[in-house]
C-alpha cells in the first residue's frame, strides 16, 4: 500500500498538533524529515518508542516535537505508522505535511486511516459501523465543500481548465478515431498554446494557494532595516502601542516581536527584528540569526530606511539578499530630512513613523503588492486540493515536455486525460464520457 | 422434440458465427439458427471490416482464436493501416471486403466445423423451466429443439422495420424476413426491450460513376493482415476506393425535403448511433459546413454495386435520386438499392453480467446489436465471448471475463454491462484508459494465452505464437543490454536528424529517440535484421513507449487495486449503512462484480466506494 499522511488533529490553531503517516514507507519518509536531537536512528527504532527532535526542511528548522514509531501490525492501521506531535498552528502543520508529501507520502483521503485499519482487520464490526458513520459524515462534508467550490470561483477556474482540456482531447480523439479532416485546433503551435495556457492557469491557482493562506492566516511581514532606521517606531505606528522599546541606542531590539495588525482588508503577522549589522554582542547575534530565518518564510519585507542617510551600500546588500520576497521600502523620518528616495524597482512609501496615524497609505501600497484580496479570489481550499492541482499540473507539464520531444498525440492525450482525472477528483465526473460527448457535439463524425 | 443441443445460437451474423463456432470448438453440440442460410455472415451495411478501434477488436478476436480476422483476410480486396501518422496506439487495420465471398466463406467455415449444426428457422420463443433455466427453443412453425444454453444474436432482425421516406415495412436487413415473434415472448419472460435505429446508404452501379471527378484511394503496399495465421502481403489488395463530396446544392435539397424524412417527422422513434449520423443529420447539425465526404467503396470483385459510405439517409426514393445527382461525378448515377433506415428491438445491456449472461436467467446469453451495440466487429467480439461462456456454462467450467486492462473486448463488455448505452455503442480508442498498451499489434501477446486456455488455439498456432514471442523478447533484451560507442552510432544519429552522443550509451536509449527507427540500427545489432517486420515493430514499440506505458499503468494502478475487491452477488446494498440512495439503487440493479466496476457506475461516488470497501473488509474479517 502506498504511504499516506494527514494531520490527525482538528484543523484549528491549537497548542499541539499530530501528523500521522501510515504505510510501507512511513518510517523511511519520517526519517528524512525528522532529526532526533540524540543519536537515535528512526529507521532502527522499535515499535511503541518515541524520540525528541526537530522537523527540518533542508537547513530550515520548522518545529521541534516528539516522534512515535509503531511497527506493523501493532498500530492503528495495522501498517507501519509514525506519529509526529509538534506545535499546533495551521500553517506550521501544513508545511510539515507538505514536506512529507514531497518526500513521497500521498495525502490521506477522508477516513483512509480507518479504512486501512479495517482492511488489516484491526477493528471489529461494531467499531467498523460506528466509524462508518464518521466516514459518511466526512463524505457529506466533503460534498458540501465540493459544492461550495463548484459554485464558487475556484470551481469555475477548475472547470475552465478541465473544459479546455476536454475540448482539446475531443479534438484529438476525433482526429485519431475518425480520419477525415485534421482539426485546425490540433496545429502543434495551437496545441502547445492551449496546454501552456492551462499550465499557467493551474500554476496560478497553486500560487494563489499561498494568497489564500495570506487571506486566511495573514501576510507574514518582517520589519527590516539598518540599526536605528526607525523600525520600532514603525512597529508602534502600525500597532498603535509602545510594543517595542524605542531608544536612541543602535541595537536595542534583540528579540523578534510578533504582532498581528489589521491594515484595511489585510492582516499582517508583523515581526520586528534586531537591526541588522555586524555585531560583537552575542545576544544580538542570536537575534540577527533569527532575522534571516524569518526572512526565508516571509511574504513581505517592510524595509525601513532613514531618510537622513539615504540608501547605503548596506541597505542595498540586504535588499538584494531578500529579492525573492515582496519588498516595500519605508522612507522614514521625512520629518527630519527633505531628501528624496532614488529610482528603484522596489516600491517606496514615504513616512515619518513617529508622527503617523492611520494605515491608508500602507493599505494602498499593499494593494499594489498583493492585489485585492477579496474573498472572491479563487483559492484552493485545502492541502488535498493543492496536491491534486499540483499532480494535474505535473501531467500537463509532462504533456508539454512530450510534445516538445516529438511524441505522438496519443501519448500526449493520455497525459492530458490523467490531468483531467486529477482535476475531477476535485470536482467529480467521468472523463472518458465527457471526451466522447465532446467529440459528438463538436465534430461531424462517421461514414 | 426435434433434436437436443448443448448450445443454441439464434442468428448467423457476425456475433452468431463467432458464438456458434467457439461453442462447437470447445466441444459443445451446437446449433446455429438463421432465418435464411443465404444470409450467413452478411454485411448489410458497409463492405468493410476494421477501422479505428474496430481493427483492434478484429485483431483481438483473432488472437483469441475467433473467425472474423481469418475470414476478413480471405475475402479482402483492399487493405490499409489507418492512422499511421497519429501514434502507434491508434494504428488500426481496415479492409474492404468482397461481401458475397465473405458470406460464402463464413458459411463454409461454419459448415466444416464439427459439432456445429446449421438450421434455417425463425426462432419464436426461448423455453424456460420454472426456475428460469433454459431448456430449449421453439421455431415459428412450432418445432422444438432442446438445449441447455441459448445465445441471442438476432441483430437488427428482431422486430425489424425499414423506412424509406415515411413508408415503413416490417423487414430485416437486405429485404430479409424480420424476426416477428421473439420480441413478444422475450417481454413475456420479463425482459425489457427498447428500440434503436440505424441506417445504410444506397448502392449504385459502377458504370454510372464518373471516376475522373473523384479522388482514388489505394491499399497499402505489403499490408499487414488481421490474422496471426496470414502472412504479410498475402491478402488481395487491388480494389480502389474513391472519395466524392457533397456540396451546397446537395445540402439545400436536404433542407427543402426534411418534411419527407421519417426521422425529422417523428415517424421513427428508435435512437440512432451518434457516430454514424444520416446525411440529413450532418447537414442540419453542422449547417456551416460546405461539404461532407462520401466514400465510394466496391462491394466485391464479382459485383458492380458500389457503396456510398457516409451518405446514409431515410429520405424517400425521389429525393435520394436528386441528392446523388447533385454530386460531382454522380450526375448520371444509377441507384441499384435505395438507402433506408431500420428500427429494431434490443435490450439495455445493464441486465447482463460480465459473462454476457442475463442475470435473471440461467443459460441465457446475448451478443451483438441485440445488446445495443453497432458494427460487425463489436458484434463479433461479443459473440466470441458469449459463445465461450455459454459453453463454459454447459461444461461447468469457469467463464471468460476479460479485464479492461487486457483488451478493447474487455472494455467494450465492461462498458455495456456497467454503464449501459443510450445509443448504439461503437468502440473508440478513447474508451480505453489502457490504450497505450492495447495496441492492435500486440493483441496476440495480450490474448492468445487466454485463447489457448479456453481451447480456442491449435497446437500448431500455439507453437508459432511461442516462437514469435521468444524472438521479440530476445530482441528487446539484446537491445537493452547493448552499449554503443559514439563512433558507431553518430553518423546514424546525424542522418536521422538527432544529436550526436559523446559517451557510450545503452542502445535502448538511442531507440527511444522519436527520430530513430529500429531499422536504422541493423548495422549495430545483427539480431534486428533477423526479425521480421512485425516482430521488429513490436520490439521497437515496446522499447520506445515503455516509459509512457509505465506512467499509464501507474495512474491506473489505483483502479486495478479495486478490481481485486470482489462484491458478492448476494450483497444487500440496502443493508450497507451510509450508502447514498442513488448508489443503493444502481448497485442493486447492475450488481457489479468488483469495486472498480462499481466505481465506474454513474451516481456511485468515491464516498460510496469507501463505505463499501470498509463494509466488505470488516465483513471478511469476521468471516461472514
Amino acid at each position: 500500500m502506498k504511504t499516506i499522511a494527514a494531520v490527525s488533529t482538528p484543523p484549528a490553531a491549537g497548542g499541539i498538533a499530530m501528523i500521522r503517516i501510515s504505510g510501507d514507507e512511513a518510517i523511511d519518509i519520517a526519517a528524512r524529515v525528522f532529526h532526533p536531537y540524540h543519536d537515535t536512528k528512526i529507521t532502527e527504532m522499535r515499535g511503541y518508542t518515541c524520540v525528541y527532535g526537530e522537523v527540518r526542511q533542508g537547513d530550515e528548522r520548522l518545529d521541534d516535537g516528539i516522534l512515535t514509531v509503531y511497527r506493523a501490525p501493532h498500530s492503528y492501521t495495522g501498517e507501519d505508522v509514525v506519529e509526529i506531535t509538534c506545535h499546533g498552528g495551521i500553517y506550521l502543520t501544513k508545511r510539515v505535511l507538505r514536506l512529507l508529501f514531497e518526500q513521497g507520502a500521498s495525502p490521506a483521503e477522508a477516513g483512509e486511516f480507518t479504512r486501512r485499519a479495517f482492511m488489516n482487520g484491526k477493528l471489529s464490526l461494531t467499531q467498523a459501523e460506528s466509524v462508518m458513520d464518521i466516514i459518511s459524515a466526512d463524505g457529506a462534508a466533503a460534498l458540501r465543500q465540493a459544492n461550495l467550490a463548484r459554485e464558487g470561483i475556484l470551481g469555475k477556474q477548475m472547470l475552465e481548465v478541465s473544459a479546455g482540456l476536454i475540448e482539446l482531447l475531443s479534438a484529438m480523439t476525433y482526429w485519431m478515431d475518425d480520419a477525415e479532416e485534421f482539426p485546425p485546433e490540433l496545429e502543434p503551435e495551437r496545441v502547445r498554446k492551449v496546454i501552456r495556457g492551462m499550465h499557467e492557469k493551474l500554476s496560478g491557482l497553486i500560487e494563489n494557494y499561498e494568497n489564500g493562506r495570506v487571506l486566511r492566516e495573514g501576510i507574514r511581514t518582517v520589519l527590516l532595516g539598518l540599526p536605528n532606521a526607525g523600525k520600532s517606531s514603525v512597529m508602534n505606528w502600525l500597532c498603535g502601542t509602545d510594543r517595542s522599546i524605542v531608544t536612541e541606542i543602535a541595537g536595542t531590539t534583540r528579540d523578534i516581536i510578533t504582532e498581528q495588525v489589521r491594515v484595511g482588508d489585510y492582516t499582517l503577522q508583523l515581526s520586528d527584528t534586531a537591526g541588522i549589522r555586524e555585531t560583537e554582542n552575542p545576544i544580538e547575534a542570536i537575534g540577527i540569526e533569527q532575522v534571516y530565518r524569518a526572512l526565508n518564510s516571509a511574504d513581505l519585507i517592510l524595509y525601513v530606511v532613514d531618510a537622513q542617510f539615504g540608501l547605503t551600500e548596506g541597505d542595498l546588500t540586504i535588499l538584494e539578499k531578500c529579492s525573492s520576497t515582496k519588498r516595500l521600502i519605508l522612507w522614514n523620518k521625512t520629518d527630519t530630512s527633505e531628501s528624496d528616495p532614488p529610482q528603484l524597482d522596489i516600491p517606496v512609501l514615504k513616512c515619518a513613523a513617529i508622527h503617523e496615524s492611520g494605515h491608508e497609505k500602507l493599505e494602498n501600497a499593499l494593494k499594489e503588492l498583493f492585489g485585492n484580496l477579496s474573498p472572491s479570489t479563487p483559492v484552493l481550499l485545502n492541502e488535498r486540493q493543492r496536491q491534486l492541482a499540483i499532480d494535474a499540473d505535473t501531467y500537463i507539464s509532462t504533456a508539454l515536455k512530450d510534445l516538445d520531444s516529438g511524441a505522438e498525440l496519443d501519448m500526449i492525450a493520455v497525459q492530458l486525460e490523467f490531468a483531467v482525472q486529477k482535476l475531477r477528483e476535485i470536482e467529480g465526473g467521468d472523463v472518458s464520457e465527457d471526451v466522447i460527448n465532446g467529440v459528438f457535439s463538436r465534430f461531424c463524425v462517421g461514414k | 422434440m426435434l433434436a437436443q443441443f448443448d448450445v443454441a445460437v439464434i442468428g448467423a451474423g457476425h456475433a452468431g458465427i463467432e458464438a456458434a463456432v467457439a461453442a462447437a470448438k470447445r466441444g459443445c453440440k451446437t446449433a446455429m439458427f438463421t432465418i435464411s442460410l443465404d444470409q450467413i455472415g452478411n454485411m448489410p451495411c458497409n463492405p468493410s471490416i476494421g477501422g479505428s478501434a474496430k481493427g483492434h477488436l478484429v485483431r483481438e478476436i483473432d488472437a483469441l482464436g475467433g473467425v472474423m480476422g481469418i475470414a476478413a483476410d480471405a475475402c479482402c480486396i483492399q487493405m490499409r493501416m489507418l492512422n499511421l501518422s497519429k501514434g502507434i496506439s491508434v494504428h488500426s487495420p481496415r479492409a474492404q471486403e468482397d461481401r458475397q465471398k465473405y458470406h460464402v466463406y463464413t458459411k463454409k467455415i461454419c459448415e466444416s466445423t464439427s459439432n456445429l449444426h446449421i438450421i434455417q428457422a425463425e426462432i419464436a420463443d426461448i423455453l424456460l423451466d420454472e426456475k428460469n433455466i433454459v431448456t430449449g427453443v421453439q421455431t415459428s412453425f412450432g418445432g422444438v429443439y432442446g438445449c441447455k444454453s441459448v445465445v441471442i444474436c438476432c441483430g437488427t432482425f428482431l422486430g425489424g422495420k425499414i423506412y424509406i421516406g415515411k413508408t415503413g415495412q416490417e423487414s430485416g436487413p437486405d429485404a430479409c424476413n424480420p424476426a416477428r415473434y421473439l420480441s413478444a415472448k422475450l417481454r413475456q419472460h420479463g425482459i425489457t426491450l427498447r428500440r434503436f435505429k440505424t441506417g445504410t446508404p444506397c448502392r449504385v452501379h459502377r458504370r454510372s460513376i464518373d471516376f475522373h471527378k473523384l479522388n482514388p484511394q489505394y491499399g497499402d503496399e505489403n499490408p499487414q493482415p488481421f490474422s496471426f495465421t496470414a502472412k504479410r502481403g498475402s491478402v488481395r489488395n487491388d480494389a480502389v476506393c474513391y472519395i466524392a463530396n457533397t456540396n451546397p446544392k446537395t445540402h439545400q435539397i436536404i433542407r427543402d425535403n426534411l418534411h419527407e424524412s421519417p426521422l425529422y417527422e417523428g415517424v421513427i422513434h428508435g435512437i440512432g448511433p451518434r457516430y454514424c449520423p444520416s446525411i440529413e443529420d450532418k447537414v442540419v447539425r453542422f449547417s456551416t459546413r460546405e461539404r461532407h465526404q462520401i466514400f465510394v467503396e466496391p462491394t466485391g470483385i464479382d459485383s458492380e454495386e458500389m457503396y456510398l459510405g457516409g451518405f446514409s439517409t431515410s429520405l424517400p426514393e425521389h429525393v435520394q435520386t436528386q441528392l446523388v445527382h447533385s454530386i460531382e461525378g454522380f450526375e448520371n448515377i444509377e441507384i441499384m438499392r435505395s438507402a433506408y433506415a431500420i428500427e429494431y428491438d434490443c435490450i439495455n445491456p445493464l441486465c447482463l453480467d460480465s459473462t454476457l449472461a442475463f442475470r435473471e436467467f440461467h443459460g441465457l446469453f446475448a451478443a451483438g446489436q441485440f445488446n445495443g451495440t453497432s458494427g460487425y466487429e463489436e458484434a463479433a467480439a461479443q459473440g466470441l465471448i458469449a459463445g465461450i461462456n455459454a459453453s463454459a456454462y454447459v461444461l461447468g467450467e469457469k467463464p471468460l471475463i476479460l479485464p479492461r486492462s487486457s483488451s478493447y473486448i474487455g472494455t467494450l463488455i465492461d462498458d455495456l454491462v456497467t454503464k449501459g448505452t443510450e445509443d448504439p455503442y461503437r468502440m473508440m480508442t478513447a474508451r480505453s484508459e489502457y490504450r497505450l498498451s492495447l495496441r492492435q499489434h500486440n493483441a496476440d501477446a495480450r490474448l492468445t494465452p487466454l485463447g489457448r486456455e479456453y481451447g480456442m488455439i491449435s497446437d500448431e498456432r500455439w507453437a508459432q505464437y511461442h516462437t514469435k514471442m521468444d524472438r521479440i523478447q530476445r530482441g528487446i533484451e539484446m537491445i537493452k543490454s547493448s552499449t554503443v560507442m559514439p563512433q558507431e552510432i553518430n553518423s546514424i544519429l546525424e542522418s536521422a536528424g538527432t544529436t550526436a552522443i559523446a559517451h557510450p550509451v545503452h542502445l535502448d536509449s538511442i531507440l527511444r529517440r522519436p527520430q530513430v527507427e529500429i531499422h536504422a540500427l541493423t548495422s549495430i545489432l545483427d539480431i534486428i535484421s533477423e526479425l521480421n517486420p512485425d516482430e521488429a515493430e513490436e520490439v521497437s514499440n515496446t522499447i520506445k513507449y515503455e516509459q509512457y506505458i509505465a506512467r499509464q499503468n501507474q495512474q491506473n494502478e489505483k483502479f486495478s487495486h479495486l478490481e481485486h475487491i470482489i462484491l458478492p452477488d448476494q450483497l444487500e446494498y440496502i443493508a450497507v449503512h451510509g450508502l447514498s440512495s442513488e448508489a443503493i439503487e444502481k448497485l442493486g440493479k447492475i450488481k457489479p462484480r468488483n469495486l472498480a466496476q462499481a466505481a465506474r457506475i454513474s451516481g456511485v461516488s468515491p464516498a460510496d466506494i469507501a463505505i463499501l470497501m470498509t463494509y466488505l473488509k470488516a465483513g471478511n474479517y469476521h468471516g461472514t
